[in-house]
């Protein structure tokens, strides 16, 4: 009786709210992006200078990104793919999928990330954006070739403002990011912000630090980066 | 209704930044010691053989002892009454492992009551202990108190049987650290016997908490081990669930609290044969 009237609930719900959910998809916008960084807190993987480039398909409710991000001895490769509704125009609501690939001599690591993202504007001077995801690492070690599981979750909150006409300030609290999947609950600050410097193109800096080990309140910072981008928009 | 709900989320949100008043609110960002420094000068290498010419022995480890805790008192009678029924039996330990968290909040009392269980067991029953660091034992700058009061005054330290080597980590900030790290690997290198390594944080955990964090470093120490003989990893920082765990060519143990649980381990090392054999015991 209660698993029939959920599902008449849901069936009737869908069709109140079908036309406040847009699913169609637009013609691309098609951004690149290249990160140049360097790392003042040196921590095992990250060491002096580091750079990554990045692919972005924004369809609208379909975004596709891809990159790869190169550190001394070890290398990175993400791909990921979102897609779900705009809600009224106010709202996207997107289920996510992200698989990241980290290689060293002596070992590889696959993350596989599945969850929820939810972004809104609610003035047109500020953008929020949040991910809640669950996070399957699946690590080779090359020497014995020894595999080992870990389940953990990923949380990230995102604020951007647009109150300047071309400066875009921005700070992010996520554990973790396009590249780095630490395991719960590590957690990077990221403080910058984005100039556009003429229609398509953007220059930005930020400082990120990343903390180890918030759960048990024993945070350490165990690196500090200054990173600086330049955005294009190809399309 | 809706700002009403916005302003309790907000309060329960600056609540849970002062958590840990009682570990230095400080901690919240700043963990007043940090494991490059600690570890700068590399590891210490003591003169130290607790065990002589024995072929074989049992060492006692005992983790998370967290002297000053409110929420339970520290057993340490019981473990006088067991060390009492075990004199003269080939149970007897040769000397003493503690994992960490010795201390509740890093403060001088508790390194001092810590420090008076020390010499009872030095005192009585001839037990020395190696000490490691632990997250707590950092917590409102105790690092500081560490230094003072646990032996050998330094975290990242190693000593020689006739045939094995003890390796001791500074993990007490959720991170092995760079400095560190390339520090271990070049002693290890060279460094031929079979190893036993000991850490407050377990280095694998296969939930996601109570581990290191970074699986980069993980990897790496995980892949250090594999090639340079360590046999046999202990760990403490869990409390309630004692873990055993193969990693290939070693394995690891994670050894739930004595103070919150009544446990402790003995490991029988025989020397003779490279072995080791581990039993956890629990406190009547």
């Amino acid at each position: 009786m209660k698993k029939n009237f959920l599902f008449f609930f849901f069936l009737f719900s869908g069709f109140l709210f079908a036309n406040s959910f847009d699913f169609s998809l637009k013609s691309p916008s098609i951004f690149l992006r290249s990160d140049f960084s360097y790392s003042l807190l040196n921590n095992v993987k990250k060491t002096g200078f580091y750079s990554s480039t990045r692919g972005t398909l924004d369809f609208s409710t379909l975004n596709v990104d891809f990159g790869y991000q190169l550190a001394k001895g070890n290398s990175d490769f993400t791909f990921r793919t979102m897609y779900g509704p705009n809600i009224q125009n106010k709202m996207n609501l997107k289920f996510a999928f992200t698989l990241n690939h980290t290689n060293t001599i002596n070992f590889a690591e696959n993350n596989l990330v599945f969850g929820i993202h939810y972004d809104t504007q609610p003035s047109e001077i500020f953008k929020f954006a949040s991910h809640l995801a669950y996070l399957l690492k699946l690590t080779n070690i090359s020497t014995s070739n020894l595999k080992i599981p870990n389940h953990s979750m990923e949380i990230a909150l995102y604020f951007d403002w647009f109150a300047l006409e071309k400066l875009n300030p921005f700070l992010y609290v996520e554990t973790s990011s396009f590249f780095n999947h630490f395991l719960f609950c590590s957690v990077i600050f990221s403080l910058g912000c984005n100039y556009q410097i003429i229609e398509k193109l953007s220059l930005g800096t930020s400082l990120a630090v990343t903390y180890v080990d918030f759960f048990t309140v024993s945070p350490y910072h165990s690196e500090i980066s200054i990173n600086t981008f330049v955005k294009f928009q190809i399309r | 209704m809706f700002k009403k709900i916005k302003y309790i989320f907000a309060i329960l949100l600056i609540c849970l930044f002062f958590t840990n008043c009682k570990y230095g609110f400080n901690n919240c960002f700043y963990y007043g010691s940090n494991v490059n420094e600690r570890t700068k000068n590399g590891i210490l290498h003591l003169d130290d053989n607790p065990v002589e010419t024995k072929n074989e022995y049992n060492i006692l480890i005992i983790a998370d002892t967290h002297f000053g805790s409110r929420w339970a008192d520290v057993p340490y009678k019981k473990l006088y009454n067991y060390l009492d029924s075990i004199k003269n039996t080939e149970d007897w330990p040769s000397f003493v492992i503690c994992l960490g968290d010795s201390t509740n909040a890093g403060e001088e009392s508790e390194f001092i009551l810590y420090t008076e269980f020390l010499q009872h067991l030095q005192n009585e029953y001839g037990l020395k202990t190696y000490n490691t660091i632990g997250n707590h034992d950092c917590y409102q700058f105790g690092w500081e108190n560490w230094k003072e009061y646990c032996y050998p005054y330094t975290p990242f330290y190693k000593f020689q049987t006739q045939n094995f080597s003890y390796y001791f980590l500074d993990t007490a900030t959720g991170t092995i650290g760079k400095n560190q790290l390339e520090h271990l690997k070049k002693d290890m290198q060279n460094d031929k016997n079979p190893k036993i390594v000991s850490s407050h944080y377990p280095i694998y955990t296969s939930t996601m908490l109570f581990c290191l964090g970074d699986s980069f470093e993980r990897n790496e120490l995980i892949s250090l081990f594999q090639q340079n003989n360590v046999k046999f990893v202990i760990g403490g920082h869990i409390h309630d669930r004692p873990e055993s765990i193969n990693l290939g060519t070693f394995s690891q143990e994670v050894i739930s609290s004595f103070t919150y649980e009544n446990t402790f381990a003995l490991l029988k090392v025989n020397e003779a044969n490279q072995s080791t054999q581990f039993t956890l015991k629990t406190l009547n």
